[in-house]
């Protein structure tokens, strides 16, 4: 009785194969070009700014693997991006260990120091439902902080810590960091993507939808949250480590900003919420446009107005962000017969949207 | 020590009451709105920034200038709610309210850095420097003047949400939005009258904070930060609660300062959340949030 | 003739409000019971503090002779006992296949495979005539079949009772008879069911009896045709806040009800 159904995902049913191979051959090409981008690009400003994109998009990806796929709003990241620097930078000197690529193989160790400080803040800020969720995470954030100032002994306070300067030449400097900072992105994405396929992935997105029900229909929900908080503490961790060590010296607001905080959100908004590629088309867009407004407008206030401006038109006029927009639209010229079923009915539910593929993203349903 | 430590209580219910006006603004947004305006910090900056160029460029006295401060914020309020918050789709609005007002925030510290540099400002007036000698200690004019203005301003609001009908409409809304709607209170026009008073107090908040503190627009992080901490403490939407909360958060925060060490007096600040909050989830006074059905 | 749920002297207050007074009945296995009431009488009161979304203030749920009072819906589920709600839920922004694999994550590991393997999951989703829709978003759909979705959901965990809330709500004649065929033929396979529901006809047509609540008590317990006679049922409803219990002519509890089709729309 049952008719013959394709378990093919919508879109892929949609495409023909070759299509499927230039897919595949798109991602690999995009592979490539990373890891070449640096020796190609080689000017140190262009690649500057490309290390700090990409520990952007690690953090952002790390950041929308909890909010993006759980719906709770958490503005107070910046304390592992913080706890991993400092981990590193005491580490460093403690261990008294010389600037060089060895070092590198600490930023791991810090990743781990900050999922575990993920672990109290997470099941503290967790207990308490959405709405005091966010709060919370914004005054954990202050609290840590105000420790990094506080804090001389681990921290040095306002002095900052400095960093052991690895022995590289001004044409290559940049290129280990991008390097570090690359296989983080990488781990990040790949951490995204792997969660979201899986059935520890549904759980969250079922979270997202309506937590009280998925909790009834038997989701250890407290558990699956916290295990991808300390996730992301842990990706987010391993990117401040990185910061750090590039930068060469630390000091508590720039390790801990809150900026950082509101920019993650907003690349992970701009790209597309709950999508593997949304925050990283939202770093790879937002990060280069920060950097230049910083660059040319410093001291006054202009890069600031234009960044507020920038993330309310984002808001305003791309609530879904650019990957789930794209996706439906592709759906649309590809799916003629299907598209009364496809099309969203109404208005679009502004938190993007999940598929099991990674990409093409579809759009939200009609919200109830 | 003694008599320090009372100081520090003092001082700490002097500031409280001003925080407690600010924070009652914000509640009350929250409690109508279901919204959190993370502007709420910046706009206080804003209101000291205004009382400072009203002294300093036509020398009118800081609570004189209140009389144009406050009904200008009030107008600053309703525009945001109107141009910004009004456009929010009802899902998820809060944790978009929290986007949305943080660049708010980003673009109003933008606008003040330029005009007015970051600078450290205050504003000077006679009061400022002078205090009052009592029961073997000084307590300054302005920390006085500013606890009398919240207490005159709390108490209008008191008066205004339950003894005039349109304060009779926010309340409705608080407690029941839908409920209003269906009773033909028009919420958009509670939305906006709620959003502008949130303002206007701030205008009166930041005036007081301005004659106590230096402050830049950098400064609005640090007081949006101590606002939320007092709104979640009290009860998200809950006045009282935010009163209370204010005046506790700042007693404790003031006499650690005294009794421990003033670098430790911050963290204290933030730290009587977490340890609230790990026995009332909710804060003080909050309601647990509704459960769909 | 063994009872698998029961629900003893449950007391319930809101606020000022008593919603159950004294709550109590019985649910035979392998039965159909219906569970009806004016507005406001606590049917839906009842299904939370069974299904452990609410706490009761007193009383006690048991289940197979298990006291279960207060344990949390997920534990509820666990013990076998499915439920669906009166405004139907779904998981808007996932697929159906992937709404009813929520339920697997509280199934242990090895038994996943064989309840949610691909073609049980597709069997399902065929049962309530949705099969092709099955990498569609829940979202999508009607209201009408998202109630089939969830009840899918619900069957997909194999329960041993499932409480249903208003499933003849909000959706057309046809479907409604739909509904009913699919709770005839699981009751026929095993399936013990608590149906709340102000379609009276819908009611009288599956149920094998039937408890009448008012203010939070029980009144009446028995076969729908006894029940329909039963003068303080008639009085409750009679007497007792008229919305859309309005009775049809010819009879207090003859006719079909209307539901409530204030609340959601009917595609």
């Amino acid at each position: 009785m049952a008719q013959p159904v394709s378990l093919a995902a919508p879109a892929d049913r949609l495409m023909t194969p070759t299509m499927r191979v230039a897919k595949l051959v798109l991602l690999g090409g995009s592979v490539v070009a990373a890891i070449i981008f640096p020796f190609i690009f080689t000017n140190p400003a262009v690649t500057s700014i490309a290390v700090f994109t990409l520990l952007f998009v690690g953090a952002a990806s790390a950041w929308n693997m909890f909010s993006g796929y759980t719906g709770y709003m958490a503005l107070g990241n910046a304390v592992f991006y913080g706890c991993g620097a400092y981990f590193f930078a005491n580490l460093a000197s403690h261990l008294d260990v010389k600037g060089g690529v060895g070092l590198f193989a600490y930023v791991p160790l810090a990743g781990l120091f900050a999922g575990l400080v993920a672990i109290p803040v997470g099941w503290l800020a967790l207990r308490t439902r959405r709405h005091t969720f966010v709060v919370i995470t914004i005054a954990i954030f202050f609290i840590f902080q105000l420790l990094a100032y506080n804090l001389t002994g681990l921290t040095n306070g306002s002095s900052g810590m400095q960093l052991p300067i690895p022995p590289w030449n001004a044409a290559t400097y940049n290129t280990y960091f991008y390097m570090a900072a690359l296989v983080v992105a990488v781990v990040a994405i790949g951490l995204s993507w792997a969660v979201k396929r899986s059935g520890f992935g549904l759980e969250l997105l079922a979270i997202r939808d309506d937590e009280d029900r998925a909790a009834g229909l038997g989701v250890r929900t407290k558990r699956v949250k916290l295990a991808t908080f300390v996730l992301t503490g842990f990706v987010t961790g391993m990117c401040g480590a990185i910061y750090a060590y590039y930068l060469g010296s630390i000091y508590p607001p720039f390790a801990f900003e809150a900026i950082f905080d509101v920019t993650i959100a907003l690349m992970a908004f701009l790209g597309g919420l709950g999508s593997v590629s949304g925050p990283v088309v939202g770093a790879l867009i937002i990060e280069p446009v920060q950097q230049y407004f910083t660059l040319r407008f410093t001291g006054g206030g202009l890069s600031l107005i234009l960044f507020g401006v920038l993330f309310l038109a984002v808001i305003r006029f791309l609530p879904d962000g650019i990957v789930p927009s794209l996706g439906a639209a592709f759906r649309r010229r590809l799916g003629a017969a299907k598209a009364a079923v496809d099309e969203p009915v109404s208005e679009l539910d502004t938190l993007g949207s999940s598929t099991s593929e990674p990409t093409p993203e579809v759009n939200g349903g009609v919200p109830r | 020590m003694g008599t320090q430590i009372s100081k520090a209580v003092v001082d700490g219910i002097l500031t409280g009451g001003v925080y407690a006006l600010m924070a009652a603004g914000l509640t009350l947004i929250f409690g109508v709105m279901e919204i959190i305006n993370i502007a709420q910090g910046i706009l206080v900056v804003l209101g000291a920034y205004m009382s400072y160029t009203l002294l300093t460029y036509l020398h009118i006295d800081p609570f004189i200038g209140l009389i144009f401060t406050m009904p200008l914020m009030f107008g600053v309020g309703v525009f945001i709610e109107w141009g910004f918050i009004r456009r929010l789709k009802p899902q998820n609005r809060t944790a978009l309210s929290i986007l949305v007002t943080f660049a708010i925030a980003i673009v109003i510290e933008g606008l003040l850095t330029q005009f007015f540099s970051s600078d450290l400002r205050t504003l000077d007036a006679w009061y400022v420097e002078k205090s009052l000698h009592v029961f073997g200690f000084y307590l300054p004019y302005i920390y006085l003047l500013g606890f009398a203005l919240a207490v005159t301003l709390l108490g209008a609001l008191y008066v205004f949400l339950y003894r005039t009908r349109a304060g009779q409409s926010i309340r409705a809304s608080v407690q029941n939005r839908t409920g209003a709607e269906l009773i033909g209170i028009n919420i958009s026009r509670v939305s906006a009258m709620t959003f502008g008073i949130g303002a206007a107090v701030t205008a009166a908040g930041g005036m007081v904070f301005g004659a106590t503190n230096s402050f830049n627009p950098n400064s609005g992080y640090d007081l949006i930060s101590r606002l939320l901490v007092i709104i979640v403490l009290g009860g998200l939407g809950s006045i009282g609660g935010a009163l209370v909360a204010a005046v506790v958060a700042l007693v404790i925060e003031d006499v650690t300062a005294v009794v421990w060490s003033p670098v430790w007096a911050s963290t204290m600040f933030f730290a009587v959340l977490i340890v609230v909050l790990l026995i009332r989830p909710n804060g003080l006074f909050g309601r647990p949030e509704a459960r769909v059905q | 003739m063994s009872t698998l749920l029961e629900v003893s002297e449950i007391k319930k207050t809101f606020g000022g409000l008593q919603a159950l007074g004294g709550c109590s009945f019985a649910v035979e296995a392998g039965k159909v019971t219906g569970l009806i009431g004016p507005n406001g009488s606590g049917k839906t009161t009842a299904f939370n503090i069974i299904t452990g979304y609410e706490r009761p203030d007193s009383g006690v749920v048991r289940v197979s002779g298990v006291d279960v009072t207060g344990a949390s819906p997920g534990r509820v589920c666990g013990l076998g006992i499915g439920r669906t709600f009166q405004l139907t839920r779904v998981f808007a922004r996932l697929t159906l296949l992937e709404n009813i694999r929520v339920g697997s994550r509280g199934v242990p590991r090895s038994k996943r495979k064989v309840m949610y393997s691909d073609e049980r999951c597709l069997e399902l989703l065929d049962f309530v005539g949705l099969s092709r829709m099955a990498r569609d978003l829940a979202g999508s759909l009607s209201y009408g079949q998202r109630k089939l979705v969830e009840l899918a959901t619900v069957l997909a965990q194999e329960p041993r009772v499932i409480l249903l809330d208003e499933p003849a709500g909000g959706i057309n004649p046809t479907l409604i008879e739909q509904m009913a065929e699919r709770i005839r033929e699981l009751n026929k396979g095993g399936v013990t069911f608590l149906v709340v529901e102000h379609n009276m006809e819908f009611v009288m047509g599956i149920c094998d009896t039937v408890a009448v609540m008012e203010r939070g008590i029980v009144i009446a317990h028995g076969e729908p045709g006894q029940v329909r006679q039963d003068p303080r049922v008639l009085d409750a409803y009679l007497g007792g806040a008229l919305e859309d219990e309005t009775p049809a002519v010819g009879g207090p509890l003859a006719g079909a009800g209307t539901g409530d089709p204030g609340t959601e729309d009917e595609l």
